[in-house]
C-alpha cells in the first residue's frame, strides 16, 4: 500500500514521495498510546493530524522521528521498509520535525545550535552557516546564522528551525502544533511557507488543534482517537467543523473510552464553593499602580496600571513575549517590580506572607516547567504548595494526599496510569490539567492563568473555560493571558492589551471587538 | 520502598567493583591479595580498639557529609566543608579553653561552632545571591580559614612549650566521656541525633520541602512563593553549621587540640560521601561509615603489609568516579531520548 513510486507515476512532474506508517503499535504499560496506526503521507500535500490530547499524535511523531521504537509495525519511505534507530537516522531518511516547543538553545546563536544538533565531535569541516542560509533561501526567507536565538521573535525561531530541518533535503516535515505560539500575521506567513514547500514536492504533516486551520490548509486529514485512526478525510472531502469535532472526541453516547463518562460539568463539585470574602460585584480585587521594572530573567514592563474587580474575568490580549510571563509573575507575587505597587484587596502584595499568598492566588503559568517538577509524582505535584506552606509532608499524610489526588484525576479527567506516575511521563495537556486542578482547588480569590488552553484539544479547552467562568461566578477574579482573540472575547468581561511591555489599551465590555484589540496590539511602536 | 533501594544499587555495586580493583593493586604492591583484604577487615573488626577508632574517625565525616548533602538537596554544592569544619573546631577550642565546663557543657562549644560555621556558610549563600557561584566562594573560604588557623597557631592560639603547632587542649568538663570499655565517645550518640534531626528537617518539614523544591527547580520554587535567595542562604548556612559540628565533635571526642593537621581532608571526602548518598541525609550515614572504615584501614595496610597508603585513596576515589560516570550516562540517555522508562 502507498507505494507510489512505480514507473508510470513518473509521468507527473516529480515522482511523489511517500511515508507510510503500517500498523504502528506502541504501548506504555497499560496505556495504548498507538494501537495499530496506519497512515500514508504523500509528498506535495499538507496532511493534517488531529486528535484529542493523549490520542496518540505525539507518540506517532516520536516513533516517526526515531525517539521511540514502536512495539510492532513498521515504516516505509518511498516503498522501502525502514525502522528508525534514532533521531539522526530518521533525519537522514528525509524526515524533519519541528517540535511544538522550540528546541533551540536561546543563549546560543543559530549556527551554534545547528552545529550542536549535527552532534559531531572534532573539527567542523562543513560550512553549516552557508547551508543554513541556502536552506532558508530555498524556502523563501532570510536566516541570519549569527543571530542569537533569544533576540529572535517566536516566528523567526520557528522559521529558523524549519530552515535547520531542511538542511538535509528532507522529503517530509512534521510540524507539531506550529501555530500555537504564533501571532495571526506570523501564522499567515507560515501558511505561505506551506505552499512553497508543497510546490517543491515536500510533504507536510501538520498537527493542530485549530479545526479551521486543518480545514483550510490540509489536503488530507487523519484523525486519531485512543491510539487508533478513527477518521480519514481524503482530498476534496467536504466536512464541517461539527463533524470533525465528533470524529475527534467520539460520539458522547457511544460509550467508548473513559472520557464519555465525564459529565459536562466535571470539576464542578470541587470549585463551586465561593471562597470566603469573595462576593462578586463592586470593588477592586487587584490594583496595579504604575509598575515598571524587569526581572532578571525577562523583559521590562513599562508603567503598568490596571484594576481587576471582584468576580471579573480580565483578559489580557497580546502576542507571547510582550511581557506576559513578567506580568503574571508580578500579579502572583513571584516577582516584585522595582517601581510601583500591586495590591490585593487593598493590601500591598509584597507584604502578604508567601503562605497566605499561595492560598489566595492561583497561578497557572504559561510553561508547565514553571509549575510542576519532573521527578516528582503526580500526587506530589498536586500537593506542591500544600507541602511548602500549609502541612508538613510527613509519611502519615501520604495516603490521604494520594486519595485526594485520585479524586482530582477523576474530576479533571487527567489520563494517567496512577497517581504515583512522575509528571514527566504525562502528555503536555495532562500536565496542564494537573496544574489547573491544583490551582483551582485552592479556591483562590485571584486566579492568574497564562494561555490556560494552550495545547489542549477543543473539548478540554472548553472545559477549562468553563472552570474559569464558574470560578468567576463564585467571586474569584480571573486574569487570563491569551493570544487567541476569539477565546479572550468569549471569556472576558474586560480586555487589556499588552504590547512590548506596555498596556496599550483597556476595553470595556461593550467596546470589545477583534478589530479594536488587533489595532491596540499594533500600537506598540507609538509609545517607544 | 523498593524504588528507594534501587537508587542504592549503583553506589553499592561501585564499591564492590572498587574492592575488586584493589586485588591487583595489592599484588603489585608486593603483598598477598588475601592478606590485604584480611588486614583491611581486621583493622576495624579485629578488635574493640579497631571498632572504636573506626566509629570515632567516622563521626566528623558523617557530620560534614550532612553539611554537603543538605545544600545539595537545595541544588547547591558546598565545597567549603573543610573550612567550616575547622571553623567549628576553632570556636570549640576558644570556648573549651576559656571555661571549666561541667555536665552538659559540651552543648556550649557545639552551639558556638554551629553558629560560627553557619555564618561562614551563610556568607557563601549571600555571595550566591549576589551572583557569585557557591563552588568558587566555598573553595576560597576554605583557604581563608586554613590560613587564619596557620596564622593563629603561630601566635596566640599555640600552647607555649609544645614541640608542634597545636592549641591548648579543651578542658575536661567539655570533653565527651567515653563508653564501651572507654573506646567510644558519647559524641556518637550526639551525632546520631543530629543525623536523624537533619534528615527529618529535609524530608518531613515544610521548610525541607521548600528546600528540596528549590533543588528540583528554582523556577517552580519561585512560582510557589518561595524566597529563593533566603532559602539558598539558609541551606548553605545549615550546611556550614553541620560541617562545623563535625569539627567540634572531633575536637571534644578525639583530638581535644586544634593542630595544623586537624583534618585529613574530611571536608573533601564528604563531597564523595554526599554524592554517593545522592544527597539523602540518612544514607550519608552508611557511606560515611564506609569511608571511615577505609581510612581506619590505611595505617594497618601501611605498617603491617608495607603497602602505600595511596591504595586507600584509590579505593575511596574509584566508586565516586564510577558513580559519577553512571549518573552522567543516565542523564545523557535521558537527554537523548525523552522516552519514559515505563
Amino acid at each position: 500500500m502507498g507505494v507510489a513510486t512505480d514507473a508510470h507515476t513518473e509521468a507527473a512532474t516529480k515522482a511523489q514521495s511517500t511515508l507510510v506508517a503500517a500498523s504502528v503499535r506502541k504501548h506504555f504499560g497499560k496505556v495504548k498510546a498507538n494501537d495499530g496506526v496506519d497512515v500514508t503521507f504523500k509528498g506535495g500535500e499538507v496532511h493534517g493530524l488531529l486528535g484529542e490530547n493523549g490520542a496518540g499524535k505525539s507518540t506517532l511523531i516520536k516513533c516517526l522521528t526515531g525517539v521511540y521504537r514502536p512495539d510492532s509495525g513498521h515504516f516505509e519511505v518511498n516503498g522501502r521498509e525502514v525502522s528508525f534507530k534514532n533521531p539522526v537516522h530518521s533525519r537522514q531518511s528525509g524526515i524533519a520535525v519541528v517540535h511544538q516547543n522550540s528546541t533551540l538553545i536561546s543563549r546560543l546563536s543559530l549556527i551554534e545550535n545547528v552545529v550542536l544538533q549535527e552532534g559531531r565531535l572534532g573539527r567542523i569541516t562543513s560550512n553549516y552557516a552557508e547551508q543554513l542560509v541556502a536552506s532558508g533561501e530555498r524556502l523563501g526567507f532570510k536566516v541570519d546564522p549569527s543571530a542569537r536565538v533569544e533576540t529572535l521573535s517566536v516566528g523567526d525561531r520557528q522559521r529558523a528551525e524549519i530552515a535547520r530541518a531542511f538542511m538535509h533535503d528532507a522529503m517530509f516535515v512534521i510540524l507539531d502544533e506550529p501555530t500555537a505560539v504564533l501571532s495571526p500575521a506570523e501564522r499567515e506567513s507560515l501558511f505561505g511557507l506551506f505552499t512553497a514547500l508543497t510546490d517543491r514536492g515536500i510533504g507536510i504533516v501538520f498537527v493542530t488543534h485549530h479545526l479551521s486551520e486543518a480545514l483550510s490548509q490540509c489536503t488530507r486529514t487523519t484523525v486519531l482517537r485512543h491510539g487508533r485512526v478513527v477518521g480519514r478525510l481524503e482530498e476534496g472531502h467536504q466536512v464541517d467543523e461539527q463533524e470533525l469535532v465528533r470524529l475527534i472526541i467520539g460520539d458522547a453516547v457511544d460509550g467508548e473510552g473513559p472520557e464519555s463518562a465525564i459529565p459536562a460539568g466535571a470539576g464542578e463539585s470541587l470549585i463551586r464553593s465561593p471562597p470566603a470574602g469573595a462576593s462578586p460585584g463592586e470593588g477592586a480585587r487587584v490594583s496595579v499602580r504604575s509598575v515598571s521594572g524587569a526581572p532578571s530573567w525577562g523583559r521590562r514592563l513599562f508603567d503598568i496600571s490596571l484594576e481587576v474587580r471582584k468576580g471579573e474575568v480580565m483578559g489580557i490580549a497580546g502576542v507571547e513575549g510582550n511581557g506576559q510571563r513578567e506580568f503574571s509573575a508580578m500579579l502572583t507575587g513571584a516577582w516584585r517590580a522595582d517601581e510601583g505597587e500591586v495590591t490585593l484587596d487593598g493590601e500591598p502584595l509584597a507584604e502578604i506572607p508567601p503562605r497566605r499568598r499561595s492560598e489566595l492566588i492561583g497561578d497557572v503559568p504559561d510553561d508547565h516547567f514553571l509549575a510542576t517538577c519532573d521527578s516528582l509524582s503526580l500526587w506530589e505535584n498536586l500537593a506542591l504548595s500544600t507541602f511548602a506552606w500549609q502541612e508538613a509532608p510527613v509519611p502519615s499524610g501520604r495516603s490521604r494526599h494520594r486519595r485526594r489526588a485520585g479524586e482530582l484525576v477523576d474530576e479533571f479527567d487527567i489520563r494517567t496510569g496512577s497517581v504515583n506516575t512522575p509528571v514527566n511521563q504525562l502528555s503536555g495537556g495532562n500536565r496542564r490539567r494537573v496544574i489547573l486542578a491544583r490551582e483551582l482547588c485552592k479556591h483562590p480569590i485571584l486566579l492568574v492563568a497564562t494561555y490556560p488552553t494552550r495545547g489542549l484539544d477543543v473539548r478540554s479547552a472548553e472545559q477549562v473555560i468553563g472552570y474559569l467562568r464558574r470560578l468567576s461566578a463564585g467571586g474569584t477574579s480571573v486574569v487570563i493571558f491569551s493570544m487567541d482573540l476569539e477565546e479572550i472575547i468569549e471569556v472576558s468581561d474586560r480586555v487589556a492589551v499588552l504590547s512590548q511591555g506596555r498596556i496599550t489599551g483597556i476595553l470595556e465590555a461593550d467596546e470589545i471587538s477583534i478589530v479594536r484589540i488587533g489595532s491596540l496590539m499594533l500600537t506598540k511602536a507609538a509609545a517607544c | 520502598m523498593l524504588k528507594r533501594l534501587r537508587g542504592a544499587v549503583v553506589p553499592i555495586l561501585a564499591i564492590l567493583v572498587s574492592l575488586l580493583v584493589l586485588a591487583p593493586l595489592i599484588r603489585i604492591g608486593g603483598a598477598g591479595v588475601m592478606d590485604g583484604y584480611r588486614e583491611l577487615l581486621k583493622s576495624t573488626f579485629g578488635s574493640l580498639v579497631g571498632l572504636g577508632s573506626w566509629l570515632t574517625a567516622s563521626l566528623p565525616l558523617i557530620l560534614v557529609g550532612l553539611g554537603v548533602a543538605l545544600p545539595y538537596r537545595a541544588g547547591l554544592f558546598n565545597v567549603g566543608g573543610e573550612g567550616q569544619l575547622i571553623t567549628g573546631a576553632l570556636v570549640g577550642v576558644y570556648v573549651g579553653t576559656s571555661f571549666e565546663g561541667g555536665p552538659g557543657a559540651f552543648l556550649l562549644p557545639m552551639l558556638g561552632a554551629f553558629g560560627a560555621a553557619a555564618c561562614l556558610g551563610a556568607l557563601a549563600g549571600w555571595l550566591k545571591t549576589r551572583g557569585m557561584h557557591e563552588i568558587v566562594t566555598t573553595i576560597m573560604l576554605n583557604f581563608v580559614v586554613l590560613f587564619l588557623i596557620t596564622f593563629l597557631l603561630r601566635g596566640s592560639l599555640k600552647e607555649p612549650g609544645l614541640p608542634y603547632a597545636a592549641s591548648r587542649a579543651v578542658a575536661d568538663g567539655f570533653r565527651f566521656h567515653r563508653f564501651l570499655d572507654n573506646k567510644l565517645p558519647y559524641g556518637l550518640i550526639v551525632t546520631l541525633v543530629i543525623v536523624v534531626a537533619a534528615s527529618w528537617l529535609t524530608e518531613y518539614t515544610r521548610f525541607g520541602w521548600r528546600l528540596r523544591l528549590l533543588g528540583l527547580s528554582d523556577a517552580v520554587a519561585e512560582r510557589q512563593g518561595i524566597d529563593v535567595k533566603r532559602t539558598r542562604i539558609a541551606a548553605l548556612a545549615l550546611g556550614g553549621g553541620l560541617a562545623g559540628l563535625g569539627g567540634v565533635v572531633e575536637l571534644l571526642g578525639n583530638q581535644y587540640r586544634l593542630g595544623a593537621n586537624f583534618s585529613p581532608g574530611w571536608g573533601f571526602t564528604a563531597i564523595a560521601v554526599a554524592l554517593l548518598a545522592r544527597g539523602n541525609l540518612l544514607v550519608v550515614l552508611p557511606f560515611a561509615l564506609y569511608f571511615g572504615f577505609l581510612q581506619n584501614g590505611e595505617v594497618r595496610l601501611q605498617s603491617i603489609l608495607g603497602l602505600p597508603g595511596n591504595l586507600i585513596l584509590i579505593l575511596a576515589a574509584s566508586p565516586v568516579i564510577i558513580v559519577a560516570a553512571v549518573y552522567g550516562y543516565q542523564t545523557f540517555r535521558r537527554a537523548v531520548r525523552v522516552a519514559p522508562d515505563a
